[in-house]
Formats: C-alpha cells, structure tokens, sequence
C-alpha cells in the first residue's frame, strides 16, 4: 500500500499541478492587462468616432454656409435686376422682356453647370418664383425633370431679409433647398431658390472615409435625405431612423434586423449641422469598434481555461492511478493468460478433432444426399412407366368395350338376318306357289278378258315380292346377286305404274329419263 | 389732273425698271463673278458692315465665321471688305441705286468689291429687285425703342401683330424717330412719318442707335430684334420696347443676281449647316436670347 502510495505523489505529478497554477495565473494577468487596454481603445475609438462625425458635421455646415453665399451671389446678378427695370418700365414679355428672362435662365444653367464639388453638380435645380407666387425662371437639370411640382407660393419669404437654408419634408424623403428673397428697389419681388444635390452632399460627407465601415446620412427631424444611387441602402435604415433620439453628440447602441434577419448591435451618433435644422448621423456595427467579442468575454474564457486546466490535471492524476492498478492487474493477467493458453491449446485440439469428426459425418450426409437423389430419380422414371401402361391398358380396355358392342351388334344383324332369311324363304315359297296358281289363271284367261290385266298385275306384283324376297336373301346372304341386262328407263317405268297405284291419285311423280341411256347389267330386284 | 398724277410715277417706274434691266445686263458683263470665277480667283469677298452681333467690327460675328466656313467648304481664301450701309448694295451688285418704295431707282455704275453680303441683311422688297438672297438665315421683327424716360409707354400686346403695330405707330405722333437711310431701319418703310413722326436720319452706326437716344439725339428709334435685345441687355433701364413697327422679318445673305451659281452654293452649304448643328451652335454663341426668343426659327 505504502508502495502504491509512494508512486501515486510522483515528482512528475508535483510539477505539472505546479506548472497548471502557474500557467492559470499568467493568463489571467495576460487577460487582465488586455481587457484594460481593450477599454480604453475602445473608449478612444468612440472619442475619434465622436470627433469624425463633427467634423462631417462642420464641413457639411460649411458648405450649407457657402451655398447661402451661393444664392447671394445670384440674387446680385445684373440681370435680374435688368428684369424689374425693364419691367418697372412697362414693357411686355412679347416685347422685350421675355428677354430678359431668357438672360436670367441662361445665368442660372451657367451657374448651376459651374458649381460643382468632386465632379458633382451642386445644383439640381435653380428657380426664380415672383412675388405672386408664378414660376417665371426654371433652370433644371435632366434628371430632376419628373421632380412634382412644387407650391411655389409656399416658399414666398417676404419678411426675410435673410438667406435662409430651407428643408422641407417630403414624406420621409428630404429635398435640401436653399432659398433667398428678392427685393427690388426695397420691395419684394420674389424667390430665388436652388435645390442641392443630395449626391454631392453625401460625397462630401463621405470624402474622409475612415478604417471602419461606417455610413453617414443626413436627417430633419423623421426625413432623411435621399442616398444616392451609389451608396449602400440598408435594409435596416428606417428602423434606426426611427430608433435615433433626440439627444446629440452622444453614441447610442441599437439592436437592428439586418438584410439576412440577423439582429445587428449598431452604434449610432447624431451630430447636428450648425444653422440649419440638419443633423448627420454616423452610424456603424458594433462589432467594428468591439470586435467580435466584448472584454468581459475575456474573463470569461479565462474561467473556462482554468477549468480545463485543473480538469486536465486531475484527469492526468487519475490516469497515473488507474495506470499502476493496472501494472499490479497485468502480471496476475499474464499468469492466469498462460493457464488460459494451455486450456486453449487442449481445447485447440479437442476441436480439431471434433472437425475431423464433423467432416466425416458431413461426408457421409452428403453421401447419402447422393443416393436419395438417385433412387428418387429412378422412382420418377418408374412413376412415369407406369402412368404409361395404365394408360395404354386404359385405351386397350375401351377397345375391347368398342369390339364387344360391335360384335353383339353384328350378332343382333347376324340374328335379324337369319330371320329376315327364313322369313323370306318362307314367303317365296308362298310366292312361288301364288306365282304358280296365277300362271295358271292367265293360261286359263283369255287376254282380251278384263280378268286377265288383274292376273297380269298380280304377276308383276307376285314377280316384284320375289325380287323383294331375293333381296333379303341376298341380305341374309342366301341368295346370289343375278347380273342381266337391264334398261334402266323401263324398269323405272314398271315400278311407277305399281306407285301410282300405291300412292294414289293426290301424288304426282315427276320423272325425267334419258332416251339414250344406255343398257347395263345388275341385279334388277335389287336396283327396285 | 389727279389722273396726270398718277401715271407720272408709272411712266418713271417703267423707265427705271427698263434702265434697271439694261444697266443689270451691263454690270453682269462689267464686273460681276460667279462661283467658278471665284474659284480661280482663290477669294471669296465678303462685304460687310460692324452691326450688332452678325458683323462685330472686331473681326469676328455670326455672319463673319457663317461666311468663313463658306469659303473653306469652297476651298478658297476668305477676304473681309468692309463697306457701309450707303454702299453696300452698290458694292456688290455693281450700280448704285436709290430705293423708291418697293422700287428702285438705277443711279449709276460704280465698281464691284465684293461677292456675297451677310451682316444680318434684312430681306426688302426693293433690295430684291436689285440682288438675290440665300435661305432666310435669320428672323427678326423692327420694334420701336424709346428713351426711360419718354411719355411714351410701351403697348400690351394685343396677340396680333397688325394691331400691335397700328398701337404703336398712333403713339408717335409729335415724337421724333432715329432711322438710317437705305437701311432696313430706314423710318420710310414703315411709313412712320405719315403718322405725324418727326423722322431723323442718322449718319452714324446701326449699333450707336440706341446710344443716340440714351444722349438724346431723339426720343426713339427703331432697331431690329437682334440689335435690340443686345441693347435692351446692355443698358437696362434706360430704353424701353414700345412695340412692333414691322411685321416678322427675315434676314439673308446677298448675291448678285448674276451669282446663281454661287447662291445655290451657299444655300446648300448653308442647309448642311443647319442639318449638322453647326450654325445653330453660332446662333447660340452670338445671340443666345435670339435663340431661344425665335426657338420655333432655328429649329
């Protein structure tokens, strides 16, 4: 036990707990000094971010300012107030004033095509409304033609004297305009008004691009002025509109929906532009100044590091422990392996044998298999010889029947005909004598005697039930078939005379006989 | 003898006509030069007088650079001969003349200097009796000018011009009008002094009209459209527009009538112009407001 012990608390063991307190307290030093410092870079990010915003906010300032000085200088023009005088003077638009204002015009599509800032026109459109509130100059460009139509009398400012820089809200859209009275000779004559490119604002807001991906826009109030056609619309854009209060100069962080439906941390600042009611807003994740992760997620990563490490450690003491049980285990092991192999090794041959033994058996069962196949075999082959012969002495026992009824058959024909034989034997006797009596008669009868034709008929009648027995006797074969020349027309002849005796007089026997027909030679009872 | 009255001036217009035809038949054989002759010269002579913006005295103008383009599309050498309002015709048709209404009368032979007029030459009936003209070049109206300060105030258009001139002739009377004699602001075209006008002629420049009247030679003048809009922006407040004195005019270049050949040049040069954007873009540079005043013109 003490042994055991002993090995248990280890040099090796002692340095490692030592080496983990060691490494957890250096990481914790590294985390600390960096989360001090993560803080106060953030904290001056925040500061240069509050500082860039100003400055945007100055320049934008700077340049509303220049662009009052702008409408100054066009409300000085000579010609507009070459205009008045002409006018004051009474002459007509048809005649010679409409000039005058065609020179205006020419004035303003000059100025609004030289001012320009980074390449983009200032202005997009410049505009002189008289004191009645009618549009009498229109200098615009291309793009701004579908603009809709404005209530000029809205922007008249007769009691200014000031130059003053309009906004005006046009649902949540702004359009900057900058606008001037006019007075001639001390009385109010009109309004002098430029529309400010938003594109050209914003490219002057966005001139200083800093390292970050901030967005700068521009708002009164709910509006925003428009972005232009080149910078990014986020989807999340009114939502921060509508989230940016009222307080400025101060960093506000908002939880937005971004164009995946992923909420976004947002840092936003609202800095207001000197004498005009804009104010520009400075808006970018948080992630872009934090970093993907905030200092206090240091800390705690370094909790879950210690836990690993302390984790690890006891795992590696516990593994030290399981190990020297198991160098105790594996010698009793390798003992009992040795009695385990001897067994194996007897029971090795023990199941050599056994399938030695199993083979033969197998061998026999197949042997076996071989011969009932055999004899079943040969059992279906004499199954089949069979089936043979009992048809075969099927078919022979319907012969038989066949022959023992056609015998009895022809030993009733037989039986018939020796009846028939004997019956007609016996009536030709009897004929022979009528034949006789009535040969006799007619020797005795004079031909001319009415008596004789009946004899005569009684003669042929006697002569035809001779040949009618004759002819059962040929059928009982006892009387021989006599061939003579016959005509056949006469015996057909002979025979109707007795039929149409027989058959009386409603019958009528039609016959069509051959005079050529020639004679031949048959039995002539048999053939009536 | 109201009859006698009137055949007199028909007996004396035929008799000019017959010298016209005769002397024009003359001149053509004496000095006159068409296209090929042109050519081989290797110079195209452009008459010219300084007014307003189509002849700026200064060497250049929106007629100067129409005919320089002219003759290098003929591939010959541009030459500027000044002349003057008296002159002009003369120098280019060879004769002197005298214009009688819508007639002329033929006063004489004199030398010719020059082939084609362009300085805003405004199409006269009696002009053409004498040269030929190109395709109008240019449109225009003769209004009344008066000084800031005259009585006379200017007519509200009535939207017909007929009336709108009749407004302003019946404004005139007793008032003096600054003109120039053979010119198309010559006050005898437009018969102002039938309307009890006191006409005034004026020897100097076209273009010191309107100066005139501002240092009060005369109460008004009348100046052409173009001129007058150049004044009108040069000295605003100190004339006014009163109203038309003409009907809608139209300006061309002059030709010799001899000079078929080189007219029917001009006309096809000058309708290339057009077609590619090269005179409207001259237009624009000398008389942007024209431009625009007569946009339905130079479309």
């Amino acid at each position: 036990m003490r042994s055991f012990l002993g090995l248990m608390i280890t040099k090796g063991n002692v340095a490692a707990i030592m080496a983990g307190v060691f490494l957890i307290g250096f990481i914790g030093l590294l985390v600390g000094v960096n989360y001090l410092s993560q803080v106060k870079l953030q904290k001056s990010t925040l500061d240069h971010l509050k500082k860039d915003t100003e400055k945007r906010s100055m320049a934008l300032g700077y340049f509303c300012s220049e662009r009052k000085n702008d409408i100054k200088e066009l409300a000085s023009i000579r010609a507009i107030s070459a205009f008045f005088e002409n006018k004051a003077l009474g002459m007509s638009m048809e005649y010679g004033l409409r000039a005058s204002l065609l020179n205006i015009s020419e004035i303003f599509d000059r100025f609004s095509s030289d001012r320009k800032l980074l390449g983009d026109r200032i202005y997009t459109r410049i505009v002189f409304i008289d004191s009645s509130g009618k549009l009498f100059v229109d200098s615009k460009l291309e793009r701004a033609k579908q603009e809709h139509e404005w209530d000029w009398k809205s922007f008249l400012m007769p009691e200014s004297s000031e130059v003053a820089s309009v906004v005006i809200c046009n649902g949540r859209f702004l359009s900057l305009i900058v606008s001037v009275p006019y007075f001639f000779k001390t009385e109010y004559a009109g309004q002098i008004m430029a529309w400010i490119s938003p594109q050209a604002v914003y490219h002057l807001v966005e001139e200083a691009k800093g390292a970050w991906k901030q967005s700068v826009i521009i708002v009164s109030g709910e509006g925003l002025l428009p972005l232009p056609a080149d910078m990014q619309y986020f989807a999340y854009l009114p939502s921060l509109l509508d989230l940016i209060g009222t307080k400025t100069g101060k960093i506000d962080q908002f939880e937005v929906i971004n164009e995946y439906g992923a909420k976004v941390d947002i840092l936003a600042i609202q800095m207001p532009v000197k004498d005009t009611s804009l104010s520009l807003v400075t808006f970018l994740p948080a992630s872009e100044v934090f970093g993907p992760m905030a200092p206090w997620h240091l800390f705690l990563a370094m909790g879950a590091l210690a836990i690993i490490i302390l984790t690890g450690m006891a795992i590696t003491l516990r593994i030290n422990t399981h190990k020297l049980i198991l160098h105790i285990r594996l010698e009793e092991a390798s003992k009992r392996e040795q009695e385990i192999e001897e067994k194996n090794r007897q029971l090795g041959r023990e199941i050599a044998i056994r399938k030695e033994a199993e083979k033969a058996l197998r061998n026999a069962h197949d042997e076996l298999e071989i011969r009932v196949d055999a004899r079943t075999k040969e059992l279906a082959e004499s199954n089949v010889r069979l089936k043979q012969e009992i048809k075969e002495r099927k078919q022979a026992e319907e012969e038989k029947e066949k022959l023992q009824a056609q015998l009895i058959q022809a030993q009733k024909m037989d039986a018939i005909g020796i009846l028939a034989g004997g019956v007609a034997h016996d009536f030709n006797n009897i004929l022979q004598t009528i034949r006789g009596h009535n040969d006799l008669a007619m020797m005795k009868v004079d031909e001319t005697d009415p008596l004789y034709r009946d004899l005569k008929q009684i003669e042929l009648s006697a002569g035809r039930a001779a040949n009618l027995t004759r002819q059962l006797l040929l059928f009982s074969r006892r009387q021989p078939i006599k061939f003579t020349p016959i005509n056949l027309n006469t015996t057909v002849d002979n025979l109707l005379k007795m039929l149409h005796r027989l058959i009386g007089e409603d019958i009528t026997i039609n016959t069509e006989l051959d005079p050529e027909l020639w004679t031949v030679r048959a039995d002539a009872g048999t053939l009536e | 003898m109201k009859h006698g009255k009137r055949v007199l001036p028909c007996i004396r217009n035929l008799v000019c006509m017959i010298a016209m035809v005769a002397i024009t038949s003359v001149g053509s054989a004496y000095g006159g030069a068409d296209l090929n002759e042109i050519k081989e010269r290797g110079i195209l002579r452009h008459l010219g007088v300084p007014y307003a913006n189509f002849v700026t005295g200064s060497g250049d103008g929106l007629d100067v650079e129409l005919v320089q383009l002219f003759a290098k599309h003929l591939d010959v050498k541009y030459k500027y001969i000044k002349t003057n309002w008296k002159n002009v015709i003369p120098d280019l048709a060879g004769k002197n003349v005298k214009p009688k209404g819508e007639d002329i009368e033929i006063l004489g032979i004199v030398p010719i200097k020059g082939d084609i007029i362009a300085n805003g030459l405004t199409i006269l009936p009696w002009r053409k009796k004498i040269i030929d003209y190109s395709t109008p070049t240019f449109a225009t109206q003769v209004w009344l000018i008066a000084r800031a300060d005259s009585p006379i105030k200017p007519i509200k258009p009535s939207g017909n011009t007929i009336k709108d001139i009749a407004a302003v002739k019946a404004l005139l009377w007793g008032h003096s009008v600054l003109g120039v004699a053979n010119t198309c602001l010559d006050p005898s075209l437009y018969g102002l002094k039938g309307r009890g006008a006191r006409v005034r002629l004026f020897d100097g420049n076209l273009n010191e009209l309107a100066p005139a009247i501002i240092n009060r030679d005369a109460e008004t003048t009348i100046l052409d459209v173009p001129d007058a809009l150049v004044a009108i922006e040069k000295w605003p407040g100190k004339i006014k527009v009163i109203g038309p004195v003409s009907d809608m005019q139209e300006m061309g270049c002059g030709f010799r009538k001899a000079s078929s050949l080189l007219r029917d040049a001009f006309n096809r040069f000058f309708k290339e112009c057009k077609k590619d954007g090269t005179y409207l873009s001259l237009v624009k540079k000398y008389y942007p407001n024209v431009f625009k005043y007569y946009h339905e013109f130079f479309k």
